[in-house]
């Protein structure tokens, strides 16, 4: 049984997610991602549990690298369930629902280590991550949530966005390549990563603003 | 898209260039390896719609419009399974009466209705010596249900992603668990009102849980 998922394919397991964007899509024509964010914003469960369905495993992630797995269950519900109260205060402007739920759990990391008694600056914060995250390409909690922003943003773009980045990012392909390799005309592959780039940039930003 | 003039030549470039200095960044802020997502246990969305039975969203209200299950409909187990499931689950029920003595009592698992946390009964995990069983208490009544509605009953994993199913439920009795199949390992208990319409997959709309 498998229990981790690769982000690009986070939509193949979170059949959730999946069957929730057919429903969007069907039920309304245009911009799926401002439907699902109307319905959260107004209060309706199937919302919350499509979001949960979507951003839960990026925001449980973030919290076991960060904490352990055990805090990681607290703190991610937390994260949901305060995100629901403060639903109202959402504003979509700044940023995709993804960019301000992992801004959230890292404000949350951070009460947590201050709870714990550390104290709360980032580069204290570096060392308990780092120890806990020996092993990992990373060393320290800003570059941690980078990475988890970024993630999170990457498996919610649109699909031929996601593939072009991914080939660029981790398959090392440059454009002309990936043009070849998907059959997308260049320009396309040009824009589609250009956009894609853009979206990751205004969710870092956004993951950045206290919430 | 038209590079016939000097001015649209540039701004392309230049916004050729902003993307791959843009790619390079965000490449190196992501690091050498695809992130890998933990996969969320399930008892995280269980704590969460538990905490909102205080302060519910308001759809939850409408017992059709569902839990979580909903959002994890079960696609993956093949239609076949899950008949056999059923006719296996009605046959052995009506037989096992007559297994007699060798049962040991492995688990126990209180049932509450999701949506009020009210007690709802118990589910006893029983080791026949051929498989697992799960005998069926309930406290009170499932409701009525419409011609085309029916209660059933099913065991599902803590990924709520796999599960199966142990038939239609009306009232107390005993469930065989598919031969394999390991309460451990399936140790959510839930009770769905599914409706008649051929289609074996959990319908989402569960209403009374328990897990072991």
């Amino acid at each position: 049984m498998t229990s981790a998922v690769l982000a690009r394919d986070l939509d193949a397991p979170s059949d959730a997610f999946c069957e929730y964007r057919h429903v969007v899509l069907t039920s309304s024509s245009e911009n799926p991602e401002a439907w699902l964010r109307a319905k959260f914003v107004a209060g309706e469960a199937d919302a919350l549990a499509a979001v949960y369905a979507e951003h839960g495993p990026a925001v449980y992630t973030y919290a076991n690298r960060a904490v352990g797995a055990e805090k990681a269950k607290d703190l991610t519900q937390e994260v949901f369930l305060s995100a629901w109260r403060a639903r109202h205060s959402f504003n979509p402007e700044r940023g995709s629902l993804g960019g301000w739920l992992m801004g959230i759990t890292k404000n949350r990391l951070i009460d947590s280590y201050r709870k714990a008694g550390r104290r709360v600056d980032e580069a204290e914060l570096s060392d308990t991550v780092q120890a806990r995250m020996a092993g990992d390409d990373h060393h320290s909690f800003q570059s941690l949530t980078d990475r988890m922003v970024l993630s999170s943003a990457l498996a919610t773009l649109p699909d031929r966005q996601r593939e072009v980045l991914t080939l660029a990012f981790w398959g090392d392909r440059t454009q002309q390549q990936i043009a070849e390799e998907t059959g997308l005309p260049l320009g396309t592959v040009k824009s589609d990563m250009r956009r894609g780039l853009l979206r990751l940039r205004a969710e870092l930003e956004q993951s950045d603003v206290p919430q | 898209m038209s590079h016939s003039n000097g001015f649209g030549l540039e701004e392309s470039e230049a916004n050729d260039r902003e993307t791959l200095e843009l790619l390079d960044e965000m490449k190196s802020r992501l690091g050498a390896t695809q992130p890998v997502f933990d996969a969320p246990p399930a008892e995280i969305w269980m704590g969460i719609e538990a905490a909102l039975g205080a302060d519910p969203p308001d759809a939850i209200h409408d017992p059709t419009v569902t839990t979580s299950l909903d959002q994890y409909r079960k696609r993956r187990r093949p239609v076949g399974v899950l008949l056999g499931a059923i006719a296996a689950a009605v046959l052995v029920a009506v037989a096992i009466g007559e297994i007699g003595d060798s049962t040991t009592t492995i688990g126990r698992v209180d049932l509450a209705a999701l949506e009020t946390g009210d007690a709802y009964g118990t589910a006893t995990v029983v080791e026949t010596g051929s498989g697992q069983t799960l005998q069926i208490e309930l406290s009170r009544d499932l409701g009525a249900v419409a011609d085309d509605e029916f209660y059933e009953l099913w065991v599902i994993d803590t990924n709520v992603e796999g599960m199966y199913s142990l038939g239609p439920i009306t009232a107390d009795g005993t469930f065989v668990v598919p031969d394999g199949v390991d309460v451990h390992e399936f140790p959510i208990v839930d009770i769905s009102l599914e409706q008649d319409d051929g289609d074996p997959a959990h319908g989402g709309a569960s209403v009374v849980r328990g897990q072991l």
